[in-house]
């Protein structure tokens, strides 16, 4: 039979080794543009273990959420990168027709001459519609995008008539994580279109990891981890002896 | 604790990636015409253990917030960096910049057409021009053995006179450039040729100084893009990055054998 101090501390081994992994998916990502570092917290488990004379005993459990501090813009003169300054993200959508939210801005152009991600995802106009940049064949190889998302001819400076739209969600918490830096809705918000001034061209944006600070916080859980489970040794002393005193 | 481990193995591999494009890129900082290669990471693929808002406490509101496992990092892409190189005097007549963004085609061995922005010509013992690897240039030029000299404007015409006929200047043939939309999707096969993919789509051709396609400089070569400071500071990034991730590689071992000492 396991007591409650005994599940209690396995239900803490475990909330640390989960933020373990929580830490080293962040330094790993240390290099991932538009990547935003995961948060562990702890929270008390609303369905108690068991009452004991009427009191409640709780135990911790596991949640993670998306630490949403803008990461450094770094230049890269690269006229397909933009950044953005705002709390706002990009929209992007996959051969699949599904949507995603984004805030990576290493855009590629593919042979259509439409803007997309690495993974072929084609960034959306604020009406939602697929955002080409350049015609087939190659017209127009230079492009700019102003503050607002205007997309011009890089050389003559003439407007394409497109602009690249930003979006705002008001609960970004509810956005789920899918890998390749995008998020799908889970809570299925009203999605709005907000004008900006905030694209900047030639630059993106980093991971926001601080690889000093992830490291101070694995030093938490590794040394919280050593103290939680040496209690749990303690315990297992404790009741050993107890045995062996009763049962004498 | 042994998926973390996996997942900063991740990260240590994509640093390593980085070193590599890095240690490229500064082996071609004398290359004619070479573009730095960046690369660039995503995080991996997410694990759902509880999904936001699928939770309801007592009083039925839903949960804000989920549980979601990362699993570290994977390479997205490498992707060539087409600004222009610093174009340095050479005043060799046969020496050729191309101002702008265009790519000459050259005849590869296999029959098919290459691509390649290193401008530093020669003739070859039929008196084509070819490239210092000797893939002929096309469309070909030949420039007649008695040529007293050869200039190329910036609109690709090669011209110039002849012992045999010294006082008028003839044309030699024209030079064509190609663009393409997303001169990103070009695969590079070394010796500064690159080839046509799907995901560059086709070839443009025209004459150089059309449609925004690039001009002709005559002896001026392209040097590599390639800054040397800036490729230095990424490689302090990368090795930093490096050891943090082993260090997270080392403090979840240790919670491993911190668990196994739990039963003795």
């Amino acid at each position: 039979m396991t007591s409650y101090a005994e599940t209690a501390l396995i239900r803490s081994l475990g909330w640390l080794s989960q933020a373990q992994q929580a830490i080293s998916h962040n330094l790993a990502n240390a290099s991932s543009s538009g990547f935003k570092r995961r948060q562990p917290i702890a929270e008390v488990e609303p369905t108690r273990f068991q009452s004991l004379l009427q009191e409640n005993l709780p135990t911790v459990r596991y949640r993670e959420v998306a630490d949403w501090s803008p990461g450094n813009l770094v230049p890269t003169n690269d006229q397909h990168h933009v950044a953005l300054e705002s709390q706002d993200f990009f929209r992007v959508r996959g051969a699949d027709g599904r949507t995603h939210f984004s805030r990576n801005g290493e855009m590629q152009i593919d042979v259509q001459g439409y803007l997309c991600d690495e993974g072929g995802h084609r960034y959306l106009d604020s009406a939602g519609t697929e955002l080409q940049a350049h015609t087939e064949g190659g017209a127009g190889e230079s492009v700019a995008i102003s503050a607002n998302g205007d997309l011009s001819d890089g050389r003559t400076g003439a407007s394409l008539g497109r602009a690249l739209g930003v979006f705002r969600v008001a609960d970004r918490d509810a956005l789920v994580p899918v890998g390749h830096g995008r998020f799908v809705d889970s809570a299925a918000q009203d999605v709005v279109a907000v004008p900006t001034t905030s694209i900047k061209q030639g630059h993106v944006e980093a991971s926001n990891v601080e690889t000093v600070s992830e490291l101070v916080n694995m030093m938490v859980v590794q040394r919280s981890f050593e103290a939680t489970s040496s209690v749990l040794r303690h315990i297992g002393q404790l009741q050993s002896s107890f045995i062996s005193a009763v049962t004498r | 604790m042994i998926k973390s481990l996996y997942t900063t193995a991740t990260g240590m591999k994509a640093q390593q990636t980085m070193v590599d494009t890095i240690a490229n890129n500064i082996a071609n900082v004398n290359t004619a015409g070479f573009k730095r290669t960046q690369v660039s990471f995503e995080d991996l693929l997410y694990v759902t253990l509880k999904t936001p808002g699928l939770e309801r406490d007592a009083g039925g509101t839903a949960s804000p917030i989920g549980v979601q496992i990362g699993s570290g990092t994977q390479l997205s892409g490498t992707s060539k960096i087409y600004t222009p190189g610093v174009l340095e005097v050479t005043n060799r007549p046969l020496d050729i910049a191309i101002e702008g963004d265009g790519f000459f085609q050259v005849l590869l061995p296999d029959g098919a057409t290459g691509y390649s922005r290193d401008g530093h010509l020669q003739r070859n013992s039929e008196g084509r021009l070819v490239t210092s690897g000797g893939e002929v240039i096309q469309p070909e030029i030949n420039i007649p053995t008695d040529a007293l000299e050869i200039n190329i404007d910036a609109e690709g015409n090669v011209s110039g006179r002849t012992f045999g006929n010294p006082d008028t200047t003839v044309s030699f043939g024209q030079l064509s450039l190609v663009r393409f939309v997303n001169p990103s999707g070009l695969l590079s096969v070394g010796g500064n040729i690159l080839r046509q993919t799907d995901a560059s789509g086709p070839a443009a051709t025209g004459a150089p100084g059309s449609n925004g396609i690039g001009t002709l400089k005559q002896g001026f070569i392209e040097r590599s893009n390639v800054e040397i400071v800036n490729e230095l500071v990424n490689l302090i990034v990368a090795q930093r990055a490096y050891e943090v991730n082993s260090r997270a590689i080392q403090a979840s071992d240790q919670m491993l054998q911190t668990a196994s000492s739990i039963i003795r």
